[in-house]
This record gives structure tokens, sequence and C-alpha cells, in this order.
């Protein structure tokens, strides 16, 4: 238990410019004290996170990421952090998805004139993260475990699958998509976690791929899903031209991914 | 690409950073990162020292990168951006490490930890820098014309100042008539000359002035745009009517706290200064026994400010009734007095002269008022008086118009937690706001008396003036470029864009969206949401930001 009492999170801040990063400097200039465990990137807006950058973080073994924006209807890009919210919903749901606790993920907001909120907010968080213990204490896992389903989560958040859903839902949700269909929020997040774990799934196959070539029932057994499953997301990779049968194991086919010149060709 | 050689300078800040934590063992650690060529430790980076220390590693070191960890970008960068371009090096080859602000000042009594803290946000700060790219500077054409919003003191200098040098001034006033606070005022300290000898012949020369157009009983609609051409649009007489500006100078102004419910406040036998002021133009103060309470909801837990005002002008006000009736007897309750300067202070010791009293009271134990009399401990004394009188004033604070929170929306910029505007530095910018091309000065953004206010309208309408001569501003090239191969012409970054900067049109290759730079804000949403990851925000793109991350995770 010593361990856990010493401790020291590492976190990775993002601040936007404009408020939540001013913010930060008027807890200096303030000379609000608190822990030194939260290190910050700055950047022009909230809504310039990707998903990807938070995935970034946990492969690097940080132990919890932290986006602070201006408040609602502060933004200096007027809706900057509205989109941050969408972003950073995703994002969670890939920890989700990664079986990573999402409450080391924080979205927050800090104004400008606020240093004492800003102190407040990385005190609250530190402490936070250091009752969830190291990455993967909270989640029971080891970290190269966590590591594999990240490096999917990171994938699949590059991936132009999710992309689409995840870039669209402001005009989803009030203009509606060609069909003048609106959404709620309810339902794209149903239609967001359906691509997730779909788009999850695949880049795992993929991974386990690039190691050596498996058979459904392997990959499945690795990625615990049902073999059918795992047999659809194959053949579509197929019909992609993407993997290849390489070998037969018995009558187990064995899949591969395929090898760039044979694409050329 | 050639090879990147990049400078770190670290500065101490007198003792702010070196006080802290450790600058030379974090200048050689500096040394030891990737990339880096050359680090030293500065007493102080922006001296001139410091610059001409930045211009000598560049040219002895030959550095194409140069790295300053000192205080918070948000006030030098631009400084040492400029001594960059001077020694030959393209500005945005610049990266600012914060490590006063956001480590030393905050991790005081944690020398190591914050030690270590800076220079983990150094190999950070050289990881990104090791990405950087030069950019060409963007110029814009300004709009030769400036837009004050309030028609007070500080509206009417600036409006004056900016016309007078030749160009268009629009200003906008809420109420029918111009002149704001200084209409309702009587007298002026410190000089007793009259409020309206001061506002009258500004209207005036407002309302006969060419090149100014007056909008009373008029309001701010809407703002758009950027520095050098804002789209302001005007509400008046239920008609709308849209304003092309370069610049945009906020002096609202304040108003008197009505002390609703403060010291039996009854607008009657207890009045604040603002009713004394009008009583006493009218000639209608018949009063012999003044007591007059200040910091009357002031300097409480709900309103922990000083106005600075009020002191002098209950002062000035016990003046003038004790002219006016010698035999008056006047007392000021206070708390503290704020008569800076050397004719205020004067002003004071004139006024106790004349007899007037001053008792000390504690926000513990603050005086009551009852019907005829007003009973006050005098901290002093050390025991409690009970002051016969015919009338109470109160001196109270000015607060913030309730309209300024959605004013501040429209024109995105801050408000302190008084609610009053937030100006871009308390020190070095305390007339313009972060955002570029828009200004404040008098009470829009402190309690200040008429003589702060017309030196800051004058200051304001300088810092404005910058601008409109110049009739270009510099675009920082932050701004978003789009890979047109990768591009499909998708439309959601046109979507997103909250400038419409970027939009998409017909090419060879078929419809791809393109950045239209002069608007371009740099927010990045267009670059987080694309699904092609097709556009790069330049200074803040994915490989920088994902080299800060690892840099930061390493260890």
């Amino acid at each position: 238990m010593d361990n856990q009492n010493d401790f020291e999170p590492r976190i990775l801040g993002f601040c936007c410019n404009w408020c939540s990063y001013a913010g930060a400097d008027l807890a200096g200039v303030s000379r609000m004290q608190y822990r030194p465990n939260v290190r910050v990137i700055r950047v022009m807006c909230s809504g310039r996170i990707d998903p990807a950058f938070v995935i970034e973080g946990f492969l690097r073994r940080m132990d919890g990421v932290m986006v602070l924006g201006c408040h609602l209807g502060d933004c200096h890009y007027l809706t900057g952090n509205y989109e941050a919210i969408n972003m950073i919903n995703e994002a969670r749901k890939l920890l989700e998805y990664s079986g990573i606790n999402s409450g080391r993920l924080l979205l927050d907001w800090v104004s400008a004139s606020e240093g004492a909120r800003f102190s407040e907010v990385v005190t609250n968080f530190t402490e936070e993260i250091r009752a969830l213990g190291p990455l993967g204490a909270a989640e029971g896992r080891d970290f190269s475990e966590l590591e594999f389903k990240l490096r999917a989560a990171q994938a699949t958040a590059r991936g132009e699958k999710l992309r689409w859903v995840a870039a669209k839902q402001t005009e989803f949700m009030t203009e509606g998509n060609k069909y003048g269909e609106v959404f709620s929020r309810h339902e794209l997040n149903r239609m967001l976690e359906g691509v997730i774990a779909d788009e999850m799934a695949v880049n795992e196959i993929l991974l386990l791929m690039k190691e050596r070539p498996l058979s459904v029932k392997e990959m499945a057994a690795a990625i615990d899903l049902p073999p059918p499953r795992v047999l659809r997301y194959v053949s579509a990779l197929r019909k992609k031209g993407l993997v290849d049968l390489q070998s037969l194991d018995g009558n187990s086919p064995r899949y591969a991914i395929r090898v760039e010149e044979e694409v050329q060709q | 690409m050639s090879e990147v050689r990049i400078g770190v300078f670290v500065c101490h800040c007198g003792s702010n950073i070196g006080g802290w934590l450790d600058v030379p063992e974090v200048a050689e650690y500096a040394r030891s990162l990737p990339n880096v060529v050359f680090a030293q430790d500065n007493l102080y980076t922006c001296s001139e020292a410091g610059l001409s220390q930045i211009k000598n590693g560049i040219k002895e070191h030959n550095l194409n990168r140069v790295i300053v960890a000192s205080c918070t970008p948000r006030t030098h960068e631009p400084l040492f951006k400029r001594v960059c371009q001077e020694s030959g090096l393209n500005p945005s080859l610049f990266e600012f490490v914060n490590i006063r602000e956001q480590c030393s000042w905050v991790h005081m009594q944690q020398r190591e930890a914050a030690t270590q803290k800076a220079k983990d946000l150094i190999r950070a700060g050289a990881a990104k820098a090791s990405l950087l790219e030069p950019q060409e500077d963007i110029y814009v054409d300004v709009e030769p014309r400036a837009l004050i919003i309030g028609g007070g003191i500080a509206g009417l200098t600036t409006a004056l100042t900016i016309a007078n040098v030749g160009f268009d001034v629009k200003l906008v006033e809420k109420e029918k008539e111009l002149g704001g606070l200084l209409r309702h005022l009587y007298k002026l300290y410190p000089s007793n000359e009259e409020a309206a000898a001061v506002i009258t012949p500004r209207i005036e020369a407002v309302r006969n002035h060419p090149r100014i157009e007056v909008f009373n009983d008029s309001t701010v609609r809407d703002v758009r745009g950027f520095v050098g051409n804002y789209d302001v649009i005007i509400a008046s007489d239920g008609k709308e009517e849209t304003i092309k500006t370069g610049v945009i100078i906020v002096a609202t102004g304040a108003e008197e706290l009505k002390p609703q419910g403060l010291y039996s406040y009854d607008g009657q036998k207890v009045i604040t200064q603002m009713e004394l002021e009008q009583l006493l133009a009218d000639g209608n103060v018949s009063a012999t026994k003044v007591a007059m309470i200040l910091c009357a909801g002031a300097r409480i837990p709900e309103r922990t400010y000083c106005s600075r005002t009020c002191c002098m002008t209950a002062i000035k006000n016990a003046v003038l009734i004790k002219k006016q009736s010698p035999e008056a007897q006047v007392y000021i309750l206070y708390r503290d007095l704020q008569t800076y300067g050397t004719e205020y202070e004067e002003y004071l010791r004139m006024s106790k002269e004349m007899g007037i009293r001053y008792i000390k009271y504690s926000l513990s134990n603050p005086p009551t008022v009852s019907d005829g009399g007003v009973k006050v401990y005098h901290e002093l004394l050390g025991r409690e008086l009970n002051l016969e009188t015919d009338l109470v004033v109160l001196a109270t604070p000015l607060v913030p118009h309730s309209d300024a929170k959605e004013l501040a929306k429209k024109l995105k910029v801050p408000l302190e937690q008084n609610k009053f505007f937030l100006e871009a530095h308390v020190k070095l910018r305390p007339l313009d706001f972060a955002t570029d091309g828009i200004y404040l000065c008098g009470c829009a953004s402190w309690p200040t008396d008429v003589e702060q206010t017309i030196a800051q309208a004058l200051g304001a309408a300088s810092r404005a003036l910058i601008p409109l001569t110049k009739g270009q501003v510099k675009v920082e090239p932050i701004v978003s470029s789009v890979d047109q191969d990768k591009c499909i012409g998708c439309g959601i970054c046109e979507y997103l864009c909250p400038y419409k900067a970027i939009a998409v049109f017909p090419t060879d290759k078929g419809d791809r969206a393109s950045t239209i730079v002069a608007s371009c804000k740099g927010c990045g949403v267009c670059s987080s949401h694309c699904p092609m990851m097709a556009i790069t925000m330049q200074n803040f793109n994915d490989d920088q930001i994902t080299a800060q991350i690892a840099a930061l995770a390493a260890v």
C-alpha cells in the first residue's frame, strides 16, 4: 500500500490559448499553489483536440488526460468547445472499449479570470487520478494488455469511418442528415458506439495479423469475440484486399495481411 | 531538410523563476536534448542583455530554432519573435516554454518537482521546435473606421481623438443622450470645476464633428469578423445597420450601485453620493448634520473590490456642503481612505482643516442608521458614538452594467470576476483586449475617475490608431492548410468553421477544400474533424502535438 501513497500521477493537460491557458497563467500570477503533476500543452482551442491525441497520451502511459476549454458560450471561436464535447465524448467511448476507466479523461471549463478554479480543477483531478492509481491499476490489467487495445483505439480514432460519424455529430443534431432526419444525442451515441465496436474489432484483428498469420478461431479467442463475428470482419477485409488467405491449418484457414507488392500488382 | 539546430534560453526572471527552481540545472539538461546545440540561462531574457544573447546565440551557433523558457507566451511572444526576425530567423521557428506562471510560481515549495517539470516542459518544447516550419506572414487591410461603444466621457474622448486624426468614427450610445455618468455629477474633484463644463463642450464637439456619426438609443446586436475587418450590427429604432469597422473600442462605463436594503436607504433621508450631487447642483441641500458612510456595499465578501472613486467623491461633496453652510457638521465614516497622489492627499488635508470629521469603523462592526442618527463604533477612540444627523449619504461603489456580459459575449472578450471587462494584461496591455483590434477604456474595465478615464481614453485611441494608420495588420500565420491530394471535398470543414474561413471549391481534381487565410483564426476544429486527416493546423499540427505528448511522457 506504500506504493499507492508514493504514486505521483502523470497527467497530460491540454489548455486553450484564450481561456484555460490564461486561467492557468492567472493562477500563477496569483501564486496559487497546486500539485506539479500536470504537464500542459497549449492549443488554440479545445476543439483542436483530436481523440487520437487523448489515446496517444494513454499509449504513452499517462495516468490521466485533462482537456480544459472556455466556458460554454464563451468560446473565443464561438463553438469550438461544443465540438470539444463531441470529440471528448468519442475519446471516452474509445477508452471504455479499450478497458480504460474513462474517469481518467477530464473535460472541463476554466475562464481567463478563473485562476482559482484552474488550480482547483488541477488539484481535484490529480487527487482523483491518484485514487485510481497508475494506468492499469483501476482497470485491473497489465499495461501490455491495455496497450494492444489502445493501439487499436488509435487506429480507430484516425480511421475514416469513425471520423465521419464524429465530425457529422453537430450537423446531424441540428440540421439532420441529407434526408433531413435530425438525430438525438442518444441516437448519435448509439451510432458512434456501433462504429467503434466494429472498427475496434477490425483494428484489433489487423494488429493480431501483423504479428503472424492466424485462424479466425485464434483471433476470436485473442480478442474475446464470437468467431462468426470475426469471420465477418475478416471476409470484409479480404474483399477490400487488405487480408489474404495464407495457409491451411488442418481445416482452418489462416489469414495474413496482404503484403504491399501484391497490392500494387 | 537541413539539420535542426535548437538554442534554448532559460530565464531566471530575477528570482521569479530562479528563486524557486534550479535554472542552471534546467539549462544544463536542455543542452542534452536531441537537436539542442546551445543552451544558456539568462537573468532576464527579455532585457536588452538577454535579447542580445539570443541574437548572438543565433549567429554564433547557427541556430535555426529558438526556445525561450520563461514566462507565458501570452506576454512576450511577440518580443522574442521579433528578435528572431531581426536575426534573420523566421519567427515561426520560435517556441515558447512557460516555466513561470505555470511552474515556478505555482510550485514554490517544491523545488525539485518544479525543476523536473521545467525540464519536461522544455523537452516537449524542443520536440515541437524540431518540427516547426517557417511560415510567411499574412497581411490584411484595415477598414479605416473606428466603432466606439459608449458615449460617456471615455467614448467621447476616444471619438474626438480618432476623428481628429482623420478617421471616420461611429459612436454607439444606448441612452438618448450623450454624456454618461458625468451628466449626473455636479462638480469634479480635485479642481471643483463643474462636470457640465467638462462634458458639454465634448458632446458639442462630437455632435458637430464631420467625421463622427452618433447612434443614440442604439445597441450592439452582433459582432463578426476580425481585426481590421469587423462587421458590427447596430440596432436602433427597431432597425438594424451593419457597420464595417477596423477597430472597436469598449467605453461602456459603469453605474452606481443602488444600495437597496443597506443602511436604511430610502432616497430621501438616506441617499447615495450621486443623488447628493443632484441636490447640490439644484442648490437643494438644507441638511446641516450630515454623515457619509464609505464602502457602502463595497469591499464586502460579495463585492470585494475597492471602487476607488468614492472616497474622493465623498470628501469633495463634504467640502461642497461645508462651503455652502460652514456651520454644517459633516462626518465621514470610513474603513480606509484612498486619497492617493499629491493632489488628493492635499484635498483631504484641506477638508480636515475645514472641520470635516473622519471616523474609522470596521467591517465587523459597521455603523447603524436610525431615524435622526447614526451609531458608529469609533475604531481609534475605541468607543461608540451617537451622531445626530438630518442626512445620511452612502458612498456606494461603481458596478458593471448588467448587460456587460451580453456585450462581452458578442465581442468574444472576457469579463473578470466582478463582471468588469478584462484587459489583455494588467500591466503590459491595460487598454487592449486579448482579441486584436478591440480596446477598452474608462469604467468598463474598472472604476476610474474622470482624470484616469480621459488618460485611458487617449491611450485606447492611440492603441486603436496603430492599425488604422498602418492600414494593414499582420495576421499570425496560425492558419490551416488542406492537402489537396487527401481532401475528398466532403465539406465537413466548411460546415464546422465558425468563420467561414474554409470552403470547398471546384478544382481540376474535383471539389477540394481550401483555407481563406485572412479569415482563419487558427482554432483547428477543421483539422481535428477532417475524416481524411487532410487538414494541417500550422504551428499546432498533428505531428507537433503528438511529438509534444511523446516528449512529455518520456523519462
